[in-house]
């Protein structure tokens, strides 16, 4: 079986800031999880969420530490990355960054087929899905994003990342991360780490030939 | 999922506890997310974030990692020395390093822990305390002591790490606190010339705490993740 010709597009729009949902509690900082899944003409076929993401894991904390703290190379604080490596890191521009180009899985929302329930030592997605068109892969595309914007009692930005099928059969996601970056300066190299990972409960199937796209929106709520 | 609790602690000259409340904060504000969008985001200072600070400014802001921002760029700085030492908000590196310190520093009592005696209710849109209690011995005036970072600690499935100051009162009279917020450094990278100014983070109500002639308030935010 031929595999479907299918392309990644980076999309965004803006959404008003009535229109987003609002699942956490007063006081809490998290996330909410929509996922989209659409065929090539662009209809809806699958729609879950907003939801609230659980998981924010250590390198969440470690990293804002180092940040917050403003740990300089000669302070720097030991986190482990998603090759299972500690690393040396110190603040600066590369913290947080989570800019994955088309392709590029080491770096942004990736998506995986592992199950196991989250736990906050969690460093790498348990089985991360490929870039590509083979058997069991999906087309990463670019990570977009909406700026900041508040209403009445939330204020929310959001991280997209669009996900082509194009395997010749149907995937299931049923786990999802946010993968940012860290810098030794020491070493004078950027690394990357997990920062939060999510578990979806049943999966979502993404057919052959249908995209799924992913937003996690970052809230915090008076 | 992250929380905080806010704590504040009254301590007579010679630290005895004389009062404790320990409350939920409430208050991340929109500020928060949009140093964190900053850095995710990667925002290039070709096309900076517009922000407000906190005393009513607007400034670009950007979170780029490029050239000495990899080294140390300050965005999200919390941490800050006693009253009126300053921070350095980009360092830079010998081949860059900014000629505009004045517009690149920061005094530390305007970062990290404030108080204030505003009590107006809080929205996710605040950019600065109602009515910010300035460092000094003044009429009216606190002492700010550094704002500290301790205790990062992770144990499944919480993590967690404490933000604390203290706040000396040698202004003469007794005082009320009713906000006390956070704020953080936000930075626009040039080479040769940089910029660093402070941005709300959060604000909480106090419900009113008096903190006599020459006493200390302490007040602590924890910081924690729940997985």
């Amino acid at each position: 079986m031929a595999n479907s010709e299918i392309r990644a597009n980076p999309y965004q729009k803006v959404v008003k800031s009535e229109e987003i949902k609002t699942l956490l509690m007063p006081g809490e900082v998290g996330a909410t999880l929509e996922l989209i899944v659409k065929d090539k003409g662009g209809k809806i076929t699958d729609h879950r969420g907003p939801m609230r993401s659980e998981s924010f894991v250590r390198q969440f904390l470690d990293l804002l530490w180092i940040q917050v703290y403003q740990l300089p190379e000669i302070m720097a604080a030991n986190v482990r990355d998603i090759t299972n490596t500690v690393r040396t890191i110190n603040c600066g521009g590369h913290i947080f960054g989570c800019d994955g180009g088309v392709g590029v899985t080491t770096l942004g929302i990736i998506v995986g087929t592992g199950n196991t329930a989250p736990t906050i030592n969690d460093y790498v997605i348990e089985t991360p899905i490929a870039h590509g068109v083979g058997a069991g892969q999906l087309q990463y595309g670019g990570v977009t994003y909406g700026l900041p914007a508040s209403d009445a009692t939330t204020s929310h930005f959001t991280i997209t990342r669009d996900f082509a099928n194009g395997s010749g059969g149907a995937i299931t996601v049923n786990e999802i991360g946010l993968y940012v970056e860290g810098w030794d300066q020491a070493g004078g190299a950027a690394y990357d780490f997990m920062t939060i990972r999510d578990v979806i409960g049943g999966g979502i199937p993404v057919p052959n030939g249908q995209t799924l796209t992913i937003n996690y929106r970052p809230q915090a709520v008076v | 999922m992250l929380t905080a609790r806010l704590i504040l602690e009254k301590f007579s000259t010679d630290m005895r506890l004389r009062e404790k409340i320990e409350k939920p904060s409430r208050s991340f504000t929109q500020g928060f997310l949009e140093l964190l969008y900053c850095a995710h985001a990667q925002v290039q200072s070709g096309a900076p974030l517009p922000m407000t600070d906190i005393d009513g400014n607007p400034r670009n802001i950007d979170g780029q990692r490029s050239a000495s921002c990899e080294y140390q760029k300050s965005n999200l700085r919390i941490g800050a020395p006693a009253g009126d030492g300053c921070i350095l908000g980009i360092p830079g590196t010998e081949l860059d390093s900014p000629t505009n310190y004045n517009d690149n520093m920061v005094e530390g009592s305007k970062v990290g822990i404030q108080v204030g005696t505003g009590a107006g209710a809080v929205a996710p849109g605040d950019t600065a305390l109602g009515t910010r209690i300035l460092h000094g011995r003044a009429a009216g005036e606190l002492e700010y002591g550094g704002c500290e970072l301790v205790g990062l600690t992770i144990a499944n499935p919480n993590g967690e790490f404490t933000i604390r100051r203290y706040f000396t009162n040698n202004s003469g009279g007794g005082i009320t606190v009713e906000e006390v917020g956070i704020h953080a450094l936000g930075t626009m990278y040039n080479v040769g010339l940089n910029y660093t100014w402070a941005f709300l983070i959060a604000r909480d109500l106090t419900g009113g705490v008096a903190v006599a002639n020459t006493e200390l308030l302490r007040a602590t935010y924890v910081v924690q993740i729940t997985v």
